[in-house]
């Protein structure tokens, strides 16, 4: 394997290729940062700027943008309670938060660090353990991945503080039956669309999200008296941007442990960087001693969520490069990428073109420390949006709000869902009711759905084939675990 | 006279959770599954909740301002004219009319801003991220 690193290491050090490697980044940032534009319609963008290239410096340029977009969704998400994608909704949590207590700056700074070590540590993984790991990933079915959606459902539990458990159960189960919407996945048969052709495929995530946050927020901005904005437009910009070494080391079990599970769900084909930036964050909250404060602003919060999302990206090039099975669908663009350049993932790729393979590894390092570079030189600029005055802000968030979800299908239909979620999304938070879990039940429903029929399918019928795998078996004692340990836990309070 | 608000969410919400459940008597069988024992999932739940709320403190009538109720008219109206107009004269107008309405006393800058701002995310879109927006006239900024 020293061989190959080494290798790919000659392969990828040139000029051209850094300079790709910072312009992937450096794009990704921004494409991660505005509402709308997720991390696979970025890749999809550039993948065909990429063929006069050749087949490394195009993987390279695709990775930095991969890595960048997931970093560059926590600046809005920190700054105006708007994720750029869905990766960073549970930044959102404590990231704004964070910015009305005037910590704004240090906010970013926690969430860029904690980004550049969930990335550098799923790319030490990838390099070393790929082969091993892609195989305990395939064979995960459907039963295994219906345990999976419902062990991600069991997070809403801790997701929602203690005052308001019910109305977080509430607003999960709302959120799983409104991805009941659309035709079914077993007989084309369409369910609550009122014979809306547009709404046969669904509630689009991404509309929802910018919707339940983005939209919601301006509502707020609007309904809330001026003072409030005026101090979190003054206190965060001249705040301190990087932890101290001291709160990184306090921190040191929350990135290990976060940068773990995104690995891990990175790995699990069809798990996204959504998900696990969800999961990271409830067991950072679970285990922390400061469980809590999470939801009230602490760097803690941003720094699970943060470093949980980055870890997918080399995660998910796991199944992808070893087995050709893409772990989410940013991956699954790269897919269309590594094809289009000749290059079969598989075990065959490892043999035949190595260069690339660890040339690509080792371009996602430069790629996590372009991202650091480019984030700490952004870190004294991005907080300046805050100074923009509510009247251009507003505007200037709706504006963006309707643009990336007219740009997701080119629908209007999605413009006008946007709006219903941001009006939906203002009237629960006004009484209390989480926003959150909504997204989560958004996310995993489908997956749950999808999954749970094609195991009675494949059983004929029987339920006792999610006891009869070992994963499965595993991944329900999970669940249960985690939901009574969570419930035990707000009753007790 | 007092009305309790919170009370009123968790009744809107019944009432919609019975019509969806009355609407799965259509469905076949397989399709109507998951929604249905959600739908009494959910409705249990809201049942709950209402019951907590219905002893929550009673509140008056919140009034809407002016403001709010005029940024839901006027997003409204802002996307339906895109259609119309196209997305830059229909974004510069829709953040030219909100700039005035949050407390902007000079049109010059309003006018500047919205209609630079608008400019600028058009060509970002369309020429940098090659993502299609409305034109009112194809082939140019309009």
């Amino acid at each position: 394997m020293l061989d190959n690193i080494l290798l790919g290491f000659q392969s990828f050090i040139t000029l051209q290729n850094l300079f790709l490697i910072g312009l992937g980044t450096f794009s990704g940032i921004i494409i991660g940062a505005l509402p709308g534009l997720s991390t696979t319609m970025g890749i999809a963008l550039f993948v065909p700027l990429t063929f006069s290239m050749d087949p490394l410096s195009g993987l390279c340029m695709l990775g930095g943008l991969y890595g960048g977009s997931v970093y560059g969704g926590s600046i809005s998400a920190t700054l105006l309670r708007t994720p750029g994608t869905a990766a960073s909704c549970a930044t959102v949590l404590d990231g704004y938060e964070m910015t009305k207590n005037g910590e704004g700056a240090k906010a970013l700074g926690v969430g860029l660090i904690s980004s550049f070590i969930g990335g550098i540590f799923s790319t030490i993984i990838l390099i070393s353990i790929a082969p091993p790991l892609a195989k305990i990933a395939l064979s995960f079915g459907s039963p295994e991945y219906f345990m999976v959606a419902l062990f991600g459902l069991t997070i809403i539990i801790s997701l929602s503080n203690k005052q308001n458990l019910l109305k977080g159960i509430f607003s999960g189960a709302l959120g799983v039956f409104i991805s009941t919407i659309g035709v079914d996945v077993i007989e084309a048969f369409p369910r609550f669309t009122f014979g809306n052709i547009n709404l046969f495929d669904g509630i689009s995530l991404i509309p929802a999200l910018i919707g339940l946050f983005s939209f919601a927020q301006v509502l707020r901005l609007v309904a809330q008296n001026s003072s409030e904005q005026e101090q979190i437009n003054d206190q965060s910009i001249s705040g301190k941007i990087l932890p101290s070494m001291q709160e990184l080391s306090s921190m040191k079990k929350t990135l290990l442990r976060s940068s773990l599970i995104g690995t891990i769900v990175g790995i699990v084909p069809g798990a996204g960087a959504d998900i696990a930036s969800f999961i990271g964050y409830s067991e950072a909250k679970r285990n922390s001693k400061n469980g809590d404060s999470f939801g009230t602003g602490i760097p803690e919060g941003v720094a699970a969520s943060e470093a949980c999302n980055n870890a997918v990206v080399g995660g998910s090039l796991v199944p992808l490069l070893t087995l050709g099975v893409p772990g989410n669908s940013a991956s699954a663009v790269l897919l269309g990428g590594l094809l289009i350049h000749g290059l079969a993932p598989g075990p065959l790729l490892f043999t035949r073109t190595p260069h690339i393979v660890y040339g690509f590894f080792l371009s996602l390092f430069v790629a996590n420390i372009f991202m650091l570079i480019f984030g700490l030189l952004g870190l004294k600029v991005f907080p300046q949006v805050l100074k923009v005055p509510k009247n251009i802000l507003i505007p200037g968030i709706v504006i963006l709000s309707v643009t990336g979800s007219f740009s997701i299908q080119n629908s209007f239909m999605d413009v006008y869902l946007m709006l219903f979620f941001g009006v939906l999304g203002y009237i629960l938070e006004k009484y209390e009711y989480p926003i959150a879990p909504i997204v989560l039940g958004l996310i995993l429903g489908p997956m749950a759905e999808n999954a749970l029929w094609q195991t009675l399918i494949i059983s004929r019928g029987s339920y006792l084939i999610f006891f009869s795998r070992p994963i499965s078996l595993f991944l329900f004692a999970l669940s249960v675990a985690s939901l009574i340990y969570a419930v035990r836990t707000n009753l007790k309070s | 006279m007092k009305i309790n608000l919170k009370f009123g969410v968790p009744i809107l919400f019944l009432i919609v959770e019975i019509f969806f459940f009355w609407m799965t008597f259509s469905y076949p069988a397989i399709p109507a599954f998951v929604p249905r024992r959600l739908l009494v999932f959910l409705f249990v739940v809201t049942l709950w909740i209402a019951y907590r709320e219905w002893n929550a403190d009673k509140r008056e009538i919140v009034s809407f301002n002016v403001e709010f109720i005029s940024t839901l008219v006027l997003s409204l109206v802002y996307v339906v004219l895109i259609n119309y107009v196209g997305y830059v004269i229909s974004s510069a107008l829709y953040m030219f009319a909100l700039m005035v309405l949050l407390g902007s006393r000079k049109l010059f800058m309003p006018f500047v801003i919205s209609t630079g701002f608008s400019v600028i995310l058009f060509l970002l879109f369309t020429k940098i991220l090659t993502v299609p927006l409305p034109h009112l006239i194809r082939g140019t900024l309009l």
